[in-house]
C-alpha cells in the first residue's frame, strides 16, 4: 500500500495521542516525517516536482484504526459479506487492519481455512485481514482446536464468538494451551442454558411484551468463571462486547488485581437501552441485547 | 379506532364503549334470527398460524352474525409452507379485498408489523405471550355483567392464578380489570411471574403491573371475590419453571378443599381450554359461581362489538369525513 512518492496532507484536524490540532502531515516512503501547522509552505508545488498534495480541510487525519471484531462471512455466507467487500468497507471507514472472526463455514478451526482467509485478504489488498481461529472445532464447544498448528502459523487470537465456551473443562484446557503458547482467548460471555429462546434483555420491557428474556446474569456468570480460570492459569483473555454494568465492574477489579485481561464495549451498548424494542423494532435486536439505563 | 392490537391502546372510555356495544350485540344474539346486515359487503379474513379452533370460530361466528363475508386462512395448507414470507401472504390476501384481518401467531408483535403491510384493519387474536385483547374484553364483559356493576369493577378483588409469565391472557385481562377499578393479585410461584416483578421492583415495573403478588393461594382465597385460573402447560417442566404438574396442582390448583373455603358468592373464571386435574381439580359445572361457559358465549358478542366498531357504519362515515378534509 505504501507509495514511493511522498504525500502532503493539508489543512486537516490531526488526532493523535496528544490531542487534536489543525496541522499538515508530510509522509515519505510510507512513513510520517513531520506533523505541524502550515508546514506545506516548505515544500515545492505538486507540478514542480513536490509531494502529492491532498486537501483535508474539514477532515479528521489520524492513524488507521484496528477493528478487533469483523464478521467477513467468507466462506459460508458470501451473500452477506465477502472478504473483499469487507475490506472495502474497512478502508473507507479508516481502518488499516481487521480481525476476521471465525464464524465461517467451514469455521476457522484449521490451518487451511485460516490461510484461505489470510490469502483472500491479501488478494483484496486494501487492509490487513488478520484471521482469528476457533477455540473449539466448528465452534461446537466439544473438541479443542489444533492450537499448536494454528499458533505455528501465526494465529494469536482465538474465539468461538457467537457461542460462549460452556464446558468448564474445555475452557480450562484451552487456557492451559493459551498460557503455554502465549496466545489470547476471546470469550463471548453467555451461559446458553440461561438464554434459550431469548430475544431481548430480561427486564421490564420483555415482561411487558411477553418476550423470552436474556438475563444479565447469563453474561456475568461466564465472565466470573473465566476470571477465576485466568487467575488460576495465567492465560491472556479478552472479553467480547460486554453489556452489563456488573461485567465492567468485574473486569475493572480483575485489571486492578493485575490479571491479564482486556474487554470491549460497543457504542450501542453504552448508548441505547431495551426501551428501543418496545415497538418490536428488530433493528435494535442485537446479541448481546441492549440493556437498561443502569447499564449504559 | 383503526386496529385492536393491545389492551394498552384502549382508554377507559373506549373500553366502556365496547362493553356497552357488546350488550347490544348480545341482545341480537338472543333473537330468533341472530343476524343483522351491519357489515354486509365487508370481508373479514382470519389468519390463524397457531391452532385455536375455538377462538377462530368465535370470530367467524361474530363476523357472520354481522353479515360480513369470511375468509379462512389455514397456515397448514398454505404457501407459507412453500417458503412464502408472511408479508407476501398478507399483501396477496389484501389484494383480494380484505377489510379486516383477525390474526393469531406465535410471534409477539406480528399484528403490529402487519399494520405496515396492509390498509386493512387488524385485530390481534393472540400474539405470542404478548396480548390477546378480545379475551380481555370478554372477561371484563362477563365479570361486570355477572356482578351487575355496569361498566365498572370498582373495589372487586380478583386473584389471577397460574403461569402469568407466559400468558398473553394475563397481560391483556389484568389491564382491563385494573382499568375498570379492580384490585388484582397475581398468585404463582416466583418462576411463573413476569421476571420484572421478581427482579426489578422499580416504579416502572409497578406502573406496568399495578397489582399485588402472592405465592400462597390458600392465604389469598379468603380475601377475594373472583378467582381467575390460567392454563398450566405441561412443557413448563422442561425449563424448570415447575417441579412437576402434580406439585403445581397441589399448591396452585383449585382443589375441592380450596373450593370449600370460598364464599358462595365467589366467581370462577378460566380462559380455556382447561387442564382438568391441574389448575382445576373440581368440576366447573358444579361450581355455582362459575362463569366459564358465559365467557365463551360472551366471546361472540364482544367480537361482534369489536368488528362493528372497526368496520361499521360509524367508522366508515368518520373515515369519509377525514378524507374530505384532506
Ligand atoms: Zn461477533
Ligand atoms: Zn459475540
Amino acid at each position: 500500500m505504501s507509495s514511493n512518492k511522498s504525500i502532503l496532507i493539508i489543512g486537516g484536524t490531526v488526532v493523535n495521542v496528544s490531542g487534536e490540532v489543525l496541522a499538515d502531515v508530510m509522509i515519505d516512503q510510507g512513513v510520517v516525517q513531520e506533523v505541524g501547522p502550515n508546514i506545506s509552505a516548505k515544500y515545492a508545488a505538486e507540478n514542480e516536482g513536490g509531494p502529492r498534495r491532498i486537501d483535508a480541510t474539514s477532515c479528521v487525519v489520524t492513524s488507521a484504526f484496528v477493528d478487533l471484531h469483523t464478521h467477513l462471512r467468507e466462506n459460508g455466507r458470501v451473500e452477506s459479506e465477502t472478504i473483499e467487500k469487507g475490506s472495502r468497507a474497512a478502508v473507507l471507514g479508516g481502518y488499516g487492519a481487521v480481525v476476521a472472526m471465525p464464524n465461517t463455514e467451514p469455521a476457522q478451526d484449521s490451518v487451511a481455512v485460516v490461510e484461505f482467509v489470510r490469502m483472500q485478504g491479501e488478494r483484496a489488498g486494501l487492509v490487513d485481514v488478520v484471521p482469528s481461529a476457533c477455540i473449539t472445532v466448528n465452534r461446537a464447544g466439544l473438541q479443542l482446536s489444533p492450537f499448536h498448528s494454528l499458533a505455528q502459523n501465526g494465529v494469536t487470537l482465538y474465539t468461538d464468538d457467537g457461542n460462549g465456551v460452556q464446558d468448564p473443562v474445555i475452557m480450562r484446557r484451552a487456557m492451559e494451551y493459551a498460557k503455554e503458547l502465549n496466545i489470547t482467548l476471546m470469550q463471548h460471555c453467555e451461559v446458553s442454558r440461561l438464554t434459550e429462546g431469548a430475544v431481548m434483555h430480561e427486564g421490564c420491557c420483555s415482561s411487558h411484551l411477553g418476550l423470552p428474556g436474556w438475563p444479565s446474569i447469563a453474561e456475568v456468570l461466564m465472565l466470573q468463571r473465566d476470571l477465576e480460570l485466568v487467575r488460576e492459569t495465567g492465560a491472556k483473555m479478552h472479553f467480547l462486547h460486554l453489556s452489563t454494568a456488573r461485567s465492567v465492574e468485574l473486569v475493572r477489579q480483575a485489571k486492578n488485581e493485575g490479571l491479564p485481561v482486556t474487554a470491549e464495549v460497543t457504542p450501542h451498548h453504552f448508548s441505547l437501552t431495551d426501551e428501543k424494542l418496545s415497538g418490536f423494532n428488530t433493528v435494535f435486536k442485537v446479541n448481546p441485547p441492549l440493556r437498561t439505563m443502569e447499564d449504559v | 379506532m383503526k386496529h385492536l392490537l393491545s389492551m394498552d391502546d384502549l382508554s377507559l372510555g373506549e373500553l366502556q364503549h365496547l362493553l356497552s356495544l357488546a350488550d347490544e350485540m348480545s341482545e341480537i344474539q338472543k333473537r330468533a334470527q341472530p343476524k343483522v346486515p351491519a357489515l354486509r359487503n365487508k370481508t373479514v379474513a382470519s389468519l390463524f398460524f397457531e391452532d385455536s379452533t375455538r377462538t377462530r370460530l368465535s370470530f367467524e361466528t361474530a363476523a357472520k352474525r354481522l353479515s360480513a363475508d369470511t375468509m379462512t386462512f389455514s397456515a397448514a395448507s398454505s404457501s407459507v409452507n412453500k417458503g412464502e414470507s408472511l408479508r407476501d401472504t398478507v399483501e396477496t390476501l389484501s389484494a383480494m379485498g380484505v377489510d379486516a384481518f383477525v390474526v393469531r401467531h406465535k410471534t409477539a408483535g406480528l399484528p403490529l408489523a402487519m399494520t405496515q403491510w396492509t390498509d386493512a384493519h387488524i385485530v390481534n387474536a393472540g400474539d405470542g405471550a404478548h396480548q390477546h385483547p378480545t379475551q380481555a374484553l370478554l372477561d371484563a364483559f362477563t365479570l361486570t355483567r355477572a356482578l351487575e356493576l355496569g361498566n365498572s369493577l370498582a373495589g372487586v378483588r380478583i386473584a389471577m392464578v397460574g403461569d402469568i409469565r407466559h400468558s398473553r391472557v394475563a397481560r391483556s385481562t389484568v389491564r382491563a380489570f385494573v382499568l375498570l377499578g379492580a384490585k388484582v393479585t397475581l398468585v404463582a410461584p416466583a418462576s411463573l411471574l413476569p421476571p420484572s416483578l421478581i427482579y426489578s421492583d422499580t416504579a416502572e415495573t409497578r406502573h406496568e403491573w399495578p397489582v399485588s403478588t402472592s405465592h400462597d393461594l390458600d392465604e389469598v382465597l379468603g380475601e377475594v371475590d373472583v378467582v381467575y385460573l390460567l392454563r398450566m402447560q405441561h412443557e413448563r417442566m422442561n425449563a424448570a419453571f415447575i417441579s412437576s404438574v402434580g406439585e403445581y396442582a397441589l399448591h396452585f390448583g383449585l382443589t375441592p378443599q380450596r373450593l370449600a373455603k370460598l364464599p358462595h358468592s365467589f366467581k370462577l373464571m378460566h380462559p380455556g381450554p382447561m387442564n382438568h386435574g391441574v389448575e382445576i381439580g373440581v368440576d366447573p359445572a358444579l361450581v355455582p359461581g362459575s362463569l366459564i361457559t358465559q365467557q365463551v358465549t360472551n366471546g361472540v358478542s364482544v367480537r361482534m362489538a369489536v368488528l362493528l366498531s372497526l368496520l361499521g357504519p360509524a367508522a366508515t362515515s368518520e373515515m369519509t369525513k377525514e378524507e374530505k378534509n384532506v
